[in-house]
């Protein structure tokens, strides 16, 4: 009985830590900057754990082609392969999300809900191409969105549908990105 | 993902070892020969030791680690020249140790190395010897005095490089708040191959800013050919920004320092000032040198370019700005130092489950300031490269930013805070 116990303990181990092990070199190098987990402290840099697979991977493409406005990402991008993106991409996807804990301005906070009916038809559950915002940190939604509204973000994926923040105000904006912040 | 049969079977052994000895002590299992658990030992806890640490028990919780470091705090270098010039506060750099031993369960220990036995795989430090199974030694760098020149620690003493973080940071921080107006500043840049390249062109801007607003004038004297890293970006700033208060002067060699005349003599004239900052050129930290890590005649440790294994001992792994740059053409880095750490965690791990070691692939990003509220940023991935047997960019993914801006500043800040979370906490 007690080696079979062993055979069982070790066989689900070497499970999840040859899972690891194959697969962290290669994406060692994003948690130095999205954080341990894919998650860090940081206002402007996106979680990506737990995130839309679809999404990462047309993501990482569209930077590298330089469709989707970034800064250093745009660079970086261009260190991988097709295959290589979606080997990241399914990696990411298939950890566990993680949101921000930053204490939420409830008053901004509502404002954002009663702006966000037109967002949740998408967003609410994160549909492949359409990612998940909920629990993102405020910081880099909103600067997500002020690139649409302010035509940096003119050409990828997610263009035609973010028309909408064009006609926002940068104060509308920031209230959004509180409000699906604090959902985690 | 897919395990082929054959190195399942491989791994399910290995593990059996290792879970049988760390789960369930109480019982025995007389008819195995159950060897101990894995020690590994990390010396330094700067970048790449505490990444090191912390990443072990996150991939191999049943591994018992050890992390050395004298003092009980790592002090970041990177965001060290805004705590210098009052724009942060020490406490954002100042990482204790004591954050990942008590998360991730990793032993920390206060002490200084004191030596090497590699054959009995043992180290001795202040207080008391440890073995180990595997080591991993994050050095760091040492200064490279030429005392002929007339300049050593000794002098370092007055004129501190603060190119090691901690009390020389708050040294220098100190002698620039007391800085009268109207004074004259210096400051000496190292000669590549240094710690972080860009390193001393953002002190130099910062130095400027400086300048700028309490009527001083800076001289810069550079044994370079030119700005070593983002350079375009930095002249701007130089040009633009700081023009009436700043001098650069490249390709200028440090002949001999005056100590009594506080001068420095160079090809290029005599330069002194009423706060000199010496950065001297620098070599693997003395803790490489002091373990028998560094051949003789030779600057940085010579490591394997695929597990960073030590070419002088087994089962030592040198990671950080000690390496040999002949190996690579990573610049000597805090992320750098992070990445490498996790790569010889993986391939530590990889081995006691019985998988090969994963051929390196990292990267690194690096933001600078240019002024208070404006940054920039290279960006670059790496791998390793089994043609020419080094590490290389790949893919040609290796730029800088197209000029310096408040959004490069924002990220700037994510990034410090991810980064250091991501090493030391």
């Amino acid at each position: 009985m007690y080696r079979y116990v062993i055979a069982v303990l070790s066989l689900l181990f070497i499970l999840s830590v040859s899972a690891w092990a194959d697969e962290i070199s290669f994406v060692s190098y994003c948690t130095s900057c999205h954080g341990t987990n894919g998650a860090g402290p940081g206002e402007t840099i996106p979680y990506i754990s737990g995130q839309s697979k679809e999404y990462l991977a047309i993501t990482m493409t569209e930077m590298r082609d330089a469709t989707r406005y970034a800064t250093l990402m745009q660079t970086l991008a261009k260190g991988y392969n097709d295959e290589e993106i979606e080997a990241l991409a399914a990696w990411f996807a298939a950890r566990q999300w993680v949101s921000n804990t930053n204490k939420t301005d409830s008053a901004l906070a509502a404002n954002g809900k009663a702006l966000s009916e037109s967002c949740s038809s998408c967003h609410e559950e994160s549909m492949r191409e359409v990612p998940r915002i909920s629990g993102q940190p405020s910081g880099y939604l909103s600067k997500a969105m002020l690139e649409y509204k302010n035509m940096l973000r003119n050409n990828d994926g997610g263009a035609a549908m973010m028309i909408g923040v064009v006609d926002m105000s940068d104060e509308d904006i920031q209230a959004l990105a509180e409000y699906y912040s604090g959902l985690k | 993902m897919n395990i082929t049969r054959r190195s399942f079977l491989k791994a399910v052994a290995a593990g059996a070892v290792i879970t049988a000895t760390t789960g369930c002590s109480n019982l025995t299992v007389s008819s195995t020969k159950v060897p101990a658990v894995k020690k590994i030992v990390v010396l330094g806890g700067g970048f790449g030791g505490s990444t090191a640490a912390k990443y072990l028990k996150m991939l191999n919780p049943s591994l018992d680690v050890t992390l050395i470091d004298r003092f009980d705090a790592h002090t970041s270098c990177p965001l060290s020249n805004e705590v210098i010039f009052g724009l942060r506060d020490l406490s954002f750099i100042t990482l204790p140790h004591k954050v990942i031993a008590d998360k991730y369960g990793v032993n920390f220990m206060q002490a200084e190395v004191t030596g090497l036995d590699a054959d009995k795989k043992m180290v001795h430090t202040s207080e008391g010897s440890i073995m180990y199974d595997k080591l991993i030694v994050s050095p760091g760098i040492g200064m490279d005095y030429d005392v002929e020149n007339g300049f050593d620690s000794e002098m370092q003493k007055a004129i501190p490089h603060s190119w090691i973080a901690g009390a020389q940071t708050i040294q220098l921080r100190d002698k620039v708040q007391n800085l009268k107006k109207g004074s004259t500043l210096l400051l000496r840049i190292p000669k590549a191959i240094y710690r972080c390249p860009p390193g001393p062109y953002e002190r130099a801007s910062l130095m400027a800013d400086f300048a700028k607003k309490n009527d001083c004038k800076l001289t810069v004297i550079d044994p370079n050919p030119g700005i070593v890293s983002k350079g375009p970006l930095f002249e701007a700033g130089f040009k633009e920004l700081y023009g009436d208060v700043l001098t650069y002067i490249p390709s200028t060699t440090v002949q001999h320092y005056d100590k009594a005349k506080n001068t420095i003599v160079t090809d290029k004239g005599s330069f002194t000032a009423d706060l000199i900052n010496f950065i001297p050129d620098q070599k693997a930290g003395d803790m490489a040198f002091q373990l028998g890590l560094v051949p003789e005649g030779k600057k940085w440790a010579p490591v394997s370019p695929i597990t960073f294994e030590s070419d002088v001992f087994q089962d030592v792994y040198v990671i950080g700005d000690a390496i040999d740059p002949a190996i690579t053409d990573t610049p000597k880095s805090g992320v750098i130092a992070n990445t490498t750490a996790k790569l010889v965690a993986e391939t530590i791990v990889r081995e006691y489950a019985g998988l090969e070691p994963i051929l390196p692939a990292m990267g690194n990003s690096c933001y600078s300031l240019v002024s208070p509220h404006e940054g920039i940023y290279i960006a670059t991935v790496y791998h390793y490269d089994p043609a020419v047997k080094r590490i290389v960019v790949k893919n040609g993914a290796n730029s800088i930013a197209k000029e310096r801006s408040a959004e490069n500043y924002n990220n700037l800040n994510s990034w410090a805070e991810n980064i250091l979370f991501d090493t030391f906490k």
